[in-house]
């Protein structure tokens, strides 16, 4: 390379080579350089830089706005000093190893080069007398050393008496110019031309005559100014005088009064009021039903991809589509985009499933709905005359409104229900729970729905800004309310109650529900704990955990409520099973879990524990075998593991096929329903669980347990349900499976030469990862780069020591052949001595 | 209302006027002895009904007694020129100093815990004092002597408790922590075992819940780390571990014995590895023992393992079937068991020995996942995360999550739950697809924990030690402490028009509002 560069002597790497160091730049210092003075050392030499000593990085691309650090590098300064610093240090340790003792020099200012002997001395000095400041003694004089300027002292100057300082006395002391130009210079001497011999003899006067001259004019000017002196001081004098009475007149006022206001006249008003109207915005265009009806079911399909989606976990991480390099960016492109379309039909299809009427096992509420029904078929007319309102801002107007159009909306009420005729249109939110409560309770339970709804139009969000918070408190008055129902006698008032609060959920914001039922969902978990072990879990809870399911989709992945809801409800399947109670508690836990999982078909290892636990207690056997299925939170032995065994053979009647949530007797009637009850439910979840791949597994315990319960003791209804059950199970035994292979890998892609585009590029490269790992990586940077670096140095300073090692030892030789030399020149010189001496003797 | 309120005043004279008496009369005792008359008033008032008297006297009569041990008029040998007088005097302070004593037993076991602390705290008084100042004649030579009668009546005492002894046996521990009380007490509790043939279940119940407090030592003390002495100084005392050790097996193989109720039983497996094991003489005589509660299965069993396993590990125990007893262990119950995080922990530490056969560790692996389809949620990440470790130790396990040669249809799984020999259950031929069903898990934790089976496994095991403890609560504070974006919690789009889920209603199906 160095050859190379050497025939192009021009290149770029020749002038590398060559370290251009001017040695009176960085005179040798003995002794360490510290870091500031090495920084002063190295200021001056941008003006005076060697153009062949810079070495100019050459950027391939200039970025705006990236800060550029390297592109212009001495390396020969930076050589020099790093050799320096050597010297310094390396080469110091070096020449003193195997050495013990060591001189230091304290003197101040020995080891700083650019320091004068006088400096040097001033310094000394300096120190020497702040060590004696530092000593107080009382007998230390000095102090009043009083510092003078021609005979007065800094104070007195230092106060400025004089205005007339001595600055301008240099410019009356010179001649004037006419004078100078006449008399120096020789220019009066060529003026007087040829006249050489009178010129010479007069030069004396002349000069004399200049000298007279100029001292004339001097004494002038001083008098001149003297006596302007006086007057000044004069005026001075007098001016003082005058001064007092100067300031006895009053200045006049500067400021006017302002001209007087004008009546705004209409006009103006007008302009400023046109001025702060706000501007029409550009409304939508309407649209028609068919439009209308479209964007709702698109808006429906689009939420149920994103339920889907957020059901199977996945983070909403934009996949990029492949892009071809003939990609022209004009959008197209040959595969259809959206592969998720045909889901969406699924989507389609539960629409549909939403809009039919409900279910046929729920006949005896389906009257109270009609009339529910009927009740907001009634209001649409009130409902339109808001909407009119809307617009207006002010309230009163609105509220008389409201009540003349009520005074006729009353007749049509009339017409339909009864009922529905006392209550007013307009409700205002109370301020307490308690208010709230008494309201809602001064009306028959199916009106309380139109209260609430009505409550709810007369305080819409969209009306005044405030609204908000208003239905932000009816939600939390409702869930008091909810609480107070569910630990009542009877949850039939839910019916009316839960639709209103599903109605709130869409608006009041969702993190603010959210809260709510999360504070709720806490409280009913901290009240597990402190259950004990006699007490079931409270119908709180399970209505608590079935209304987070009705408002929140409890079939995501991952949810801020349902998780946790989850998690309540399988601690709630985990305390102990001591009496009838707490079993009939938790198979209706067990219910709602089959809510939670119905769309996602999660699993839930405890349900199905419980529900296995439940069969096996109805299993008779005797009391001192320990049953072996039953564990936690079960009891294996005693009474407690025999809580569904019937007591008496009668149990063969008739027997309802649901069971009452609240005031039940626990007979043995009650223990046949629950067994139905619970084989009916396992079958439930075996349909939604028999996909999973070890669901045989998961099922054949129970159906070992189903096997062993007395059959003959039940009536048929329930024979049928553990028989079709078992078949069932026995059923899941022919499902085939494979054996697990890892997922396939995506096979790497191959590396592409196009331009990655980025949409929003924030002027570096992102790096992914969590933030441990980011910090890491970052670290291993840093710790790659300093290794780097300490290595290189390392190699640096074994050079250096190798060629002063080397430099020594030239030295050494050169001494020890100088010494030889010399010996063998006093031999030689003996030699001819003592030739000499020999030859006069031969002779 | 004010004839109550006066006799409550009264009474309270009363006993103000017995308390200035008491004090009087101790006084006067202290100071010469002409009043030592006194002493009997005082004692009188031992049996008297007010505990608060009862304890003043009892403080007093410590007092007093504490001052005639230290000035040498209880001991045996009087000065070498005695009246007789004297001798009668100090005869009879002797027999008063003993009815003291006897008293101050039979309040170890009054009805209050106040008054029964008391009388231990002063009975260790005069202990200490006793101990400082011996009152027996010494014998040539010896300057200092241990007052092991009155220890061992105090163990009897206390030892035959009637009732809860709770508090006062803690209170006792307070003393154990002296070296030489604590030496001590094992020589004197060997010598009562010794001697006690049959014994009833509260004094195993007391002397299991001493036994459980006492932590031998091996190391000699620190010069600068002070040993602490109750009533001994440094001279005369040196804390020797071998006959410490001799007492402490003696104590041990007396008391396994005798036939203990399982809560005792467990207790005893609960301290044996860690305190017990590495003390005694010949730990291997407790082989038959740990043999036998390992047996007996359940949670017996799992207590019994660690003794067993420490048997192993350093006192070459050699015993067959190791593996198979402990896969026999791995029942549903395991995972609900008071001591289940013991368990897991040492089934890890067996688990990591690498020298374990695949077959093995494969049949472990497939039982685990097995229970882990039926665990809760708390006790699933750790099954999930042992299966892990299993496999990352033992490579060759990797079949059982990957086996892409082996792609047939099959109907049932190869794996044998039933089956108890390792060696037949098949579990090598199987693959593990309950992890695979823990995949679609309720909670989202979980669900991404089974996740590993899908992929290659990690370099590094799971840090099982973390799992061990996890509780439900834990896991729902976890979750509550992520972080939404709050703006935008998604809410169901599907109106309930009444108390029912739109879709899946099960609750109102089989159940009446």
């Amino acid at each position: 390379m160095g050859k190379f560069n050497a025939k192009f002597g021009g290149g770029k790497g020749g002038m590398k080579k060559k370290p251009f160091i001017k040695r009176n730049q960085q005179k040798p210092t003995d002794g360490a350089v510290k870091k500031g003075e090495e920084k002063t050392a190295a200021k001056p030499l941008p003006q005076k830089l060697n153009p062949f000593e810079v070495k100019v990085n050459k950027q391939k691309f200039q970025v705006l706005g990236r800060p550029t650090k390297h592109e212009r590098g001495l390396p020969g300064v930076s050589r020099a000093r790093a050799l320096e610093k050597r010297k310094n240090t390396l080469l110091l340790e070096h020449k003193n190893k195997f050495r013990s003792n060591k001189m230091i020099d304290k003197r101040l200012g020995e080891k700083n080069p650019t320091l004068s002997v006088e400096g040097k001395m001033e310094m000394r000095f300096l120190a020497e007398k702040i060590k004696g400041q530092n000593k107080k003694s009382k007998f230390l004089l000095g102090d009043d050393e009083v510092l003078t300027h021609r005979g007065q002292t800094l104070a007195d100057i230092e106060k400025f008496d004089d205005p007339r300082s001595d600055d301008d006395e240099d410019d009356e002391e010179r001649l004037g110019k006419s004078f100078v130009s006449d008399a120096h210079f020789g220019g009066g001497v060529l003026k007087m031309g040829d006249e050489s011999e009178e010129t010479r003899q007069n030069r004396e006067t002349l000069i004399d005559n200049l000298i007279a001259e100029s001292k004339k004019r001097k004494e002038e000017r001083q008098k001149e100014k003297e006596e302007t002196d006086d007057l000044t001081d004069k005026l001075d004098m007098e001016f003082k005088d005058v001064l007092d009475v100067i300031a006895t007149i009053k200045t006049p006022k500067k400021s006017e009064e302002p001209p007087p206001k004008l009546p705004d006249s209409a006009y103006d008003i007008l302009v400023r009021e046109l001025r702060f109207d706000p501007r029409v915005k550009p409304g939508d265009k309407l649209k028609s039903a068919d439009e209308i009806a479209r964007l709702e079911k698109e808006k429906l399909e689009k939420l149920e991809a994103d339920r889907l989606k957020r059901m199977k976990g996945e983070t909403e991480t934009k996949v990029i589509p492949h892009r071809s390099a003939d990609d022209l960016d004009d959008g197209f492109s040959f595969a259809p985009l959206e592969p998720e379309t045909k889901t969406l039909s699924f989507g389609m299809n539960e629409k549909d499933d939403a809009v039919s009427p409900e279910p046929a096992n729920e006949e005896d509420n389906s009257e109270e709905e009609d009339g529910d029904e009927d009740d907001e078929d009634s209001n649409s007319d009130g409902e339109d005359s808001y909407s009119d309102l809307a617009s207006s801002n002010d309230e009163e107007e609105e509220q008389e409104d409201v009540e003349t159009k009520s005074v006729e909306g009353k007749v049509d009420v009339q017409n339909n229900k009864k009922k529905a005729g006392e209550i007013p249109f307009v409700f205002k939110v109370p301020e307490e729970y308690e208010e709230f409560h008494q309201l809602l309770q001064s009306y028959s339970d199916t009106d309380q729905r139109t209260v609430l709804d009505r409550m709810i139009k007369s305080n819409h969000p969209a009306l005044t800004g405030t609204n908000k918070a208003k239905m932000e408190k009816v939600f939390a008055f409702l869930m008091q309310y909810i609480h107070d129902i569910a630990s009542g006698d009877t949850l039939k008032l839910l019916n009316n109650i839960v639709p209103v609060v599903f109605d709130l959920t869409q608006l009041v914001p969702s993190s603010n529900i959210a809260s709510t039922l999360l504070d709720v969902l806490q409280e009913k978990r901290e009240e597990l704990s402190s259950l004990g072990k006699k007490r079931p879990v409270s119908i709180a809870t399970l209505v608590f955990l079935k209304l987070t399911a009705l408002i929140f989709p409890a079939s995501d992945f991952r949810h801020p409520i349902t998780t946790p809801a989850f998690h309540v409800l399988v601690e709630a399947l985990s305390s102990p099973v001591t009496n009838l109670q707490i079993a009939h508690m938790g198979l209706s836990l067990c219910a709602v879990a089959y809510e939670y999982v119905g769309f996602s078909k999660r699993y839930i290892p405890e349900v199905l524990h419980y529900l296995h636990g439940l069969v096996e207690l109805a299993i008779p056997r005797p009391s001192h075998v320990a049953a072996h299925h039953l564990v936690h939170p079960f009891r294996p032995v005693g009474v407690e593991s025999q809580l569904l065994v019937l007591t008496s053979d009668d149990a063969k009647s008739e027997i309802p096929e649901r069971l009452k949530l609240i005031e039940i007797e626990f007979n043995d009637q009650f223990r046949a329903t629950a067994l139905w009850v619970t084989v009916r439910l396992i079958a439930d979840f075996l349909g939604l669980w028999n996909e999973l791949p070890s669901a045989i597994d998961i099922y054949h315990p129970i159906l070992e347990s189903l096997r062993k319960l007395p059959m003959d003791r039940y009536n048929s209804q329930i024979q049928e349900s553990i028989k079709s059950l078992t078949n069932d199970i026995e059923q899941l035994a022919s499902r085939t499976r494979k054996r697990l292979v890892h997922e396939a890998k995506k096979p790497k892609p191959l590396r592409l030469y196009e331009p990655i585009i980025d949409d929003h590029f924030e002027g570096r490269k992102k790096r992914v990862g969590s933030k441990e790992k980011l910090e890491r990586d970052k670290l291993q940077h840093k710790i790659k780069r300093e290794m780097k670096g300490a290595i290189r140095e390392i190699r640096k300073d074994n050079t250096f020591i190798a060629r002063e090692k080397l430099k020594e030892q030239i030295e050494k030789d050169n001494q020890r052949k100088r010494k030889v030399k010399e010996l063998l020149g006093s031999l030689s010189n003996q030699e001819g001595e003592v030739r000499k001496l020999k030859k006069p003797k031969k002779k | 209302m004010a004839a109550p309120s006066t006799r409550k005043r009264e009474s309270k004279q009363n006993q103000r006027e017995i308390f200035d008496s008491i004090k009087l009369q101790t006084k006067e005792v202290i100071q010469s002895r002409k009043n030592i008359n006194n002493i009997i008033d005082i004692q009188s008032n031992l049996e008297s009904d007010e505990s608060a008297v009862v304890k003043a006297s009892i403080k007093a009569l410590d007092k007093i007694f504490c001052h005639f041990i230290a000035n040498g008029s209880l001991s045996e040998q009087g000065p070498v020129l005695e009246t007789d007088a004297d001798k009668k005097v100090r005869e009879w302070s002797r027999e008063r100093y003993q009815e003291f004593q006897d008293r101050l037993f039979k309040l170890i076991a009054a009805e209050q815990i106040s008054l029964q602390e008391l009388s231990l705290v002063h009975l260790m008084h005069l202990f200490q004092a006793e101990g400082q100042h011996p009152l027996p004649k010494l014998p040539e030579g010896r300057e200092h002597m241990f007052p092991h009668e009155f220890l061992e009546k105090l163990m009897l005492h206390m030892l035959s408790l009637e009732k809860e002894a709770t508090p006062l046996l803690t209170r006792f521990q307070e003393f154990m922590e002296y070296e030489d009380i604590l030496f001590h007490l094992l020589r004197v509790l060997a010598k009562i075992l010794k001697g006690k043939s049959n014994v009833d279940e509260k004094f195993l119940k007391n002397l299991i819940h001493i036994l459980e407090h006492i932590t031998l030592h091996n190391t000699p003390p620190k010069e600068e780390e002070k040993t602490k002495l109750f009533c001994s100084n440094k001279n005369h005392f040196k804390w020797n571990y071998g006959r410490a050790k001799q007492f402490f097996s003696i104590i041990w193989q007396q008391l396994l014995k005798h036939p203990l109720t399982p809560s005792l039983y467990k207790r005893v497996l609960v301290i044996l590895p860690d305190k017990v094991l590495p003390h005694l003489d010949k730990p291997l005589l407790l082989t038959d023992f740990l043999m036998e509660s390992y047996r007996i299965g359940g949670a017996v069993s799992i207590l019994a393992l660690h003794g067993v396993f420490l048997l192993m590990q350093s006192h070459n125990l050699e015993y067959p079937d190791f593996y198979t007893k402990l896969y026999a262990l791995l029942e549903p119950g395991v995972l609900f068991v008071k001591y289940r995080a013991r368990f897991f922990y040492l089934l890890d530490l067996f688990m990591t020995s690498t020298h374990i056969p695949e077959y093995i560790a494969a049949a472990f692996a497939k039982r685990l996942s097995r229970l882990a389809l039926i665990a809760p949620a708390n006790i699933v990440i750790l099954l999930l995360h042992f299966v892990g470790n299993l496999m990352i130790r033992h490579r060759g396990l990797v079949r059982l999550m990957h086996r892409p040669e082996d792609q047939k249809d099959i109907t049932d799984d190869p794996y044998i739950m039933s089956e108890t020999d390792l060696n037949v259950c098949k579990a090598t031929e199987s693959s593990l697809w309950e992890i695979k069903t823990l995949q679609s898990h309720v909670l989202p934790e979980i669900a991404n924990t089974a996740k590993f089976i899908d992929r290659d496994l990690p370099k590094l095991e799971w840090d099982v030690n973390q799992d061990l403890e996890t509780t439900l609560e834990d896991l729902l504070e976890k979750e509550l402490k992520r972080k939404y974006p709050t703006d935008d919690i998604p809410i169901n789009f599907e109106k309930p028009t009444k108390f029912a889920c739109v879709k899946h209603e099960k609750l109102s199906a089989y159940f009446e509002l």
